[in-house]
């Protein structure tokens, strides 16, 4: 019938006839979707979408994982999540490069030849476990189980509550955490003034923004939560954001002012803030009513009158005139940032490490925290919030464990901080060299990196070599990473997107969101997520923890939580990921709520006189009502636990409830507890005092993070690493003239504890004094992507190897010469304190 | 190697791209045609362009003149006679052919949506394509089986065009794919009972015009193929 010139007519003679019906199929790519759906782009079919949540930062936003031929191939926000609302930052997406990473450690290992040499064997889990029970065994048969030492990084929710649960069994309380080098000062402080840890932000109503050091839009314990609505807050309501920094981070470039301020200097201007605020009577109003909960002099119960007295008699030394000496921002800046503040209501002052990760960070966050008090900006809307997170319930594991033994080497030396709640990671290493409160026998090292992520580098890696000081360390990782490389044991852990777990971060709009995350892909290799091998250990040491999997202990807890479990539990939270109940208010001054008579009147609650606080005796484990009277709530241990309610006049309220300290109920702004300690009880000016014996040609390195890596476990993600791979030194152009160092030189930047060669990036977009290097960069281990070096399982399976444009060219890491030394209040690791010299090199 | 010599083959090299995607685009309209007249009865213009025209000339040439397509009908109520066969052919209870997959291929299921429906649609799937949210019909149905072939063929033309030769390659192994496992196991059969139908007028025609299309589709690819 047809031969080719008849055939191509008749195509032709179609095509312009047009007589095709209406299309009834269409390319499913083509179509523009918005809710969490995707097509491959090579066969342009839907690919499979895996609600479930990030692991990059501590945020752990809820994300929807996408799969295609049983890989990841691509992560995005979860739009029904409250707290992200879709929104996810680029370190989130590039989560996808985790699980794919040929760097990635894919069998257990144990070490052959000299500890750090490189050199391993595979073996079996059961030799692994069979080992590793074996020893812990040992230890508890003998007595010890306290040399049974456990330190954990950014290990969360349902796994934290799995392996602490593990780790009564072993019965050890040796647990170290890596809080101290994150923002346990921050937490203290807050411990100090309101109660338990975590602000929120409630930039969704606030109509000013003062911010002191927190890079919000880059990086931050809450990140796109706040920082998406603090854009929209910007973008839609012209709210005004005012950043102190002593840098232009991307956060004080999108601000409406950057003010720059010398390195540890917040503190002088946030208490010239406060003196202008009580010196104006720019108090009066919600922060006047606010006073009602505060404590602001030693005696419990003083009047308004008395309250206003002595905070104006406390500021009225720190006038901004003071303040512009030590911090070099002008008086009358402060002066009119102050008044906006305090008359912009609802505002919401905020913070992170840039101002509290100095000597004087604690007073700092502490300062803060009074200027939100006085200004009525506590627990309100649009202002600084006590933190709301989703309560899951969870099965509790064995009961009637004998009483966990442990070593005092997690708080550092004796002395160094007075009040460490966080513990002192930093310094954990040093006591296990100092030896005098003993040393573990097994270091077991999970989610953490002491190598690499504390200060003095060198001194991590030679105490971590050491096999006389550490004779056995596991740890547990995805990745080969510098502290993996110093182990004898690893135990291969799966990737975030290949694991379970209940998730609980809080939430910016004051309303719990519960979610979950679920493997998208079957773990690689044989990896184990770490909560399955603890409930393995547990059996091998013959106290089962009642589950076998963090798979079940998911599901139980989704069945024995009631929001979750009423809506459909497990198989719910699996195909929707989030959870938040779509009729919960959001919860704000929840500090005014009353508390009913019977809860304080039982028998087993005492009021104590000196604090105003109704607490139970028995709860706190005192004898006898008549020795909790004695004793008094202050004096008795962890009595904060025990914690009822605050009598404020005739009523008794839920206040402010302590966590961590024994604190009254009240907002403390005069603080007993640090009185005790021989610290200011108010917030009070602390010098740095290393930037006080400074020479004039000294300068004071503070770090950073960016917006496209976390902090130490992105950068083997290479679509992350191929955008920030090296982290040149920012230095003033003033500071570099005076040194004649020009954009691009190698430059020597040398402390008390070292010195490395990098290269200067001259820019006005640092203040002068100081020399800023970012986190992130530096590594010299942790795969190819990450420092050229490959893993000791590495795979060849990835095209983008041969791609590897920035080889060789890794940064600096600037922990080498940042020593571990704490804020003396809380044991803070001090990131942004340290001198230095710079050369050209 | 001359650069003239090299000039020479690129231009052969061209034409002869530029000869492949014509003869593709000349199918995905002969697909898109056969997927209109058997989908619905040929409405007043579809059967005036039949009747006249460039579309009339081109189906004379292959043999399908106005006689062949039309000889009988009563020219005052063509379009009625036209919709009044189609009905019977392919819609009325009792007396039509229908024209599904499911229904026709030899050795399957023979139900209305069955089986052989749905792993129709997961090819459509696969390949990236998606039906209508608001289509009433099976996705099996002759008429968007060449519709779905004219899609790909199109796309092989666009990729071969945009000098994508994985994508224009993969394009012309669904097609094949289609025609292997669906479309060419049944449409034969299906055509010849068509033309058998004692109701059959101008659908005897097309149903030879559509037999012969496809026979020369699956040789031209198997050609490719080998």
């Amino acid at each position: 019938m047809f031969d080719r010139r008849h055939f191509l007519k008749l195509g032709v003679a179609s095509a312009a006839a047009g007589l095709a019906g209406a299309p009834t199929l269409g390319k499913a790519g083509d179509t523009l979707v918005w809710g969490n759906q995707d097509f491959s782009r090579k066969t342009g079919r839907e690919r499979k979408a895996v609600p479930s949540a990030c692991y990059q930062c501590v945020t752990r936003c809820p994300n929807v994982t996408y799969v295609e031929d049983g890989r990841v191939v691509k992560i995005e926000g979860q739009l029904k999540s409250i707290r992200s609302e879709g929104v996810m930052c680029a370190k989130g997406q590039g989560g996808v490069n985790q699980p794919n990473d040929p760097d990635r450690i894919l069998y257990p290992l144990k070490r052959v030849g000299k500890r750090g040499e490189g050199k391993w064997k595979q073996i079996s889990w059961d030799e692994a476990l069979g080992e590793l029970a074996g020893r812990i065994k040992a230890l508890m048969d003998k007595g010890e189980p306290e040399k049974v030492m456990f330190q954990y990084g950014r290990m969360k929710s349902s796994t934290s509550k799995m392996v602490n649960t593990f780790l009564a069994v072993v019965g050890t309380g040796t647990i170290g955490d890596h809080t101290s080098i994150c923002e346990g000062g921050k937490w203290t402080a807050q411990e100090l003034t309101w109660g338990a840890h975590y602000d929120s932000w409630d930039f969704d109503n606030t109509r000013f923004v003062l911010n002191f050091g927190s890079n919000v839009f880059e990086a931050g314990t809450n990140h796109v939560p706040t920082s998406h609505r603090l854009i929209r807050a910007i973008a839609e309501r012209n709210v005004r954001l005012v950043t102190f920094d002593v840098r232009l981070s991307n956060t004080a470039a999108k601000s409406s002012e950057w003010v720059p301020i010398k390195p540890g200097t917040d503190l002088a201007v946030v208490l010239a803030m406060c003196h202008v605020v009580m010196g104006e009577d720019l108090h009066k109003g919600d922060g006047e009513a606010f006073l009602e909960y505060c404590k602001v002099t030693d005696k419990r119960e003083a009047s308004l009158d008395e309250k206003v007295a002595a905070l104006k008699a406390h500021f009225e030394p720190y006038s901004p005139e003071w303040a512009e000496k030590l911090s070099g921002v002008p008086a009358q800046t402060i002066r009119r940032l102050a008044r906006e503040f305090a008359t912009a209501h609802p505002a919401c002052v905020i913070s992170y490490r840039g101002a509290i990760a100095h000597y004087n960070g604690n007073e700092t966050e502490r300062a803060i925290q009074t200027l939100a008090a006085i200004t009525g900006n506590i627990d309100n809307p649009g202002g600084r919030c006590k933190a709301i997170e989703p309560k899951w319930q969870f099965p509790k594991g064995p009961e009637n464990l004998p009483k966990a033994r442990k070593l005092a080497i997690a708080d550092g030396p004796k002395g160094a901080a007075a009040l460490p709640t966080h513990h002192m990671s930093h310094q954990v290493l040093k006591m296990i060299k100092d030896g005098s409160a003993g040393r573990p026998e097994i270091y077991i090292c999970y989610k953490y990196t002491p190598a690499y992520a504390n200060g003095n580098v060198q001194e991590n890696i030679d105490i971590l070599k050491d096999e006389t000081l550490i004779p056995f360390h596991v740890n547990i990782n995805p990745f080969y990473d510098e502290s993996a490389a110093l182990a004898d044991l690893i135990l291969p852990e799966p990737t975030y997107v290949e694991r379970w777990d209940w998730e609980d971060m809080v939430s910016p709009v004051q309303i719990p969101e519960f979610y979950i995350r679920q493997p998208a892909v079957k773990p690689m290799g044989e990896t184990r997520d770490f909560g399955d091998v603890v409930c393995e250990l547990a059996e091998r040491l013959g106290t089962p923890l009642g589950y076998a999997s963090k798979e079940e202990f998911v599901r139980l807890s989704c069945e024995m939580t009631p929001a979750v479990a009423a809506v459909g539990g497990f198989e719910y939270m699996k195909q929707n990921g989030v959870y938040h109940d779509p009729k919960a208010s959001p919860v704000y001054f929840s500090y005014r709520r009353e508390i009913k008579a019977e809860d304080y009147q039982k028998d087993s609650v005492v009021f104590d006189e000196a604090t105003g606080v109704y607490w139970d005796w028995q709860k706190a484990h005192v004898d006898s009502r008549a020795e909790a009277l004695k004793t008094g709530y202050a004096h008795v241990k962890g009595a904060y636990k025990a914690y009822v309610g605050q009598r404020i006049g005739e009523r008794v309220v839920r206040g402010f409830p302590p966590d961590k300290v024994n604190k009254s109920g009240l907002f403390e702004v005069h603080s007993a507890i640090l009185a005790e300690k021989g610290f200011a009880p108010m917030p009070t000016w602390m010098a740095v005092p290393e930037h006080e014996r400074m020479t004039p040609d000294e300068l004071v390195l503070t770090t950073f993070k960016v917006a496209t890596q976390i902090h130490s476990r992105s950068p083997n993600c290479k679509y992350l690493t191929e955008l920030y791979h090296k982290n040149p030194a920012w230095i003033n152009p003033a500071d570099a003239a005076r040194r004649e160092i020009r954009d691009g030189d190698r430059i020597k930047v040398s402390s008390v504890v070292g010195e490395i060669v990098t290269e200067a990036k001259v820019t006005p977009a640092v203040n002068v004094g100081v020399i800023a290097i970012s986190h992130h960069c530096g590594h010299w281990e942790y795969g190819r992507y990450a420092s050229g070096k490959r893993g000791p399982t590495a795979t060849d399976n990835d095209a983008d190897l041969e791609r590897i444009w920035w080889k060789g060219d890794h940064g600096v890491h600037p922990n080498w010469i940042i020593p571990n030394s704490p804020d003396p209040i809380n044991g803070e690791q001090r990131w942004m304190d340290t001198v230095v010299k710079v050369v050209k090199a | 190697m001359s650069a003239t010599d090299r000039d020479t083959l690129r231009s052969e090299a061209v034409s002869e791209d530029a000869d492949a995607m014509q003869a593709i685009r000349a199918r995905a309209a002969i697909f898109d045609l056969l997927s209109g007249l058997f989908r619905h009865a040929p409405d007043a213009a579809a059967l005036s362009a039949l009747r006249t025209g460039a579309l009339a000339d081109a189906l004379a040439d292959i043999g399908l003149t106005q006689e062949a397509l039309f000889g009988g009908f009563d020219e005052k109520d063509l379009a009625d006679e036209v919709a009044v066969e189609f009905a019977r052919l392919f819609l009325l209870p009792g007396v039509l052919v229908s024209p599904h997959e499911s229904v026709q291929l030899a050795g399957g299921s023979g139900i209305l949506r069955g089986p052989e429906t749905a792993d129709v649609r997961d090819f459509y799937e696969r390949t990236g394509f998606r039906l209508a949210d608001a289509l009433r019909m099976e996705p099996d149905h002759f008429s968007i089986e060449l519709e779905f072939l004219g899609h790909l063929a199109r796309e092989q033309a666009f990729a071969l065009e945009t000098g994508e030769a994985a994508c224009a390659r993969d394009a012309a192994r669904y097609q094949r794919e289609f025609l292997g496992r669906h479309l060419g196991r049944w449409a034969p059969r299906f055509l010849d009972r068509v033309s058998a139908h004692p109701d059959a007028r101008l659908y005897r025609s097309l149903a030879a015009l559509a037999k012969a299309f496809l026979a020369e589709a699956d040789n031209d690819d198997s050609k490719r193929e080998g």
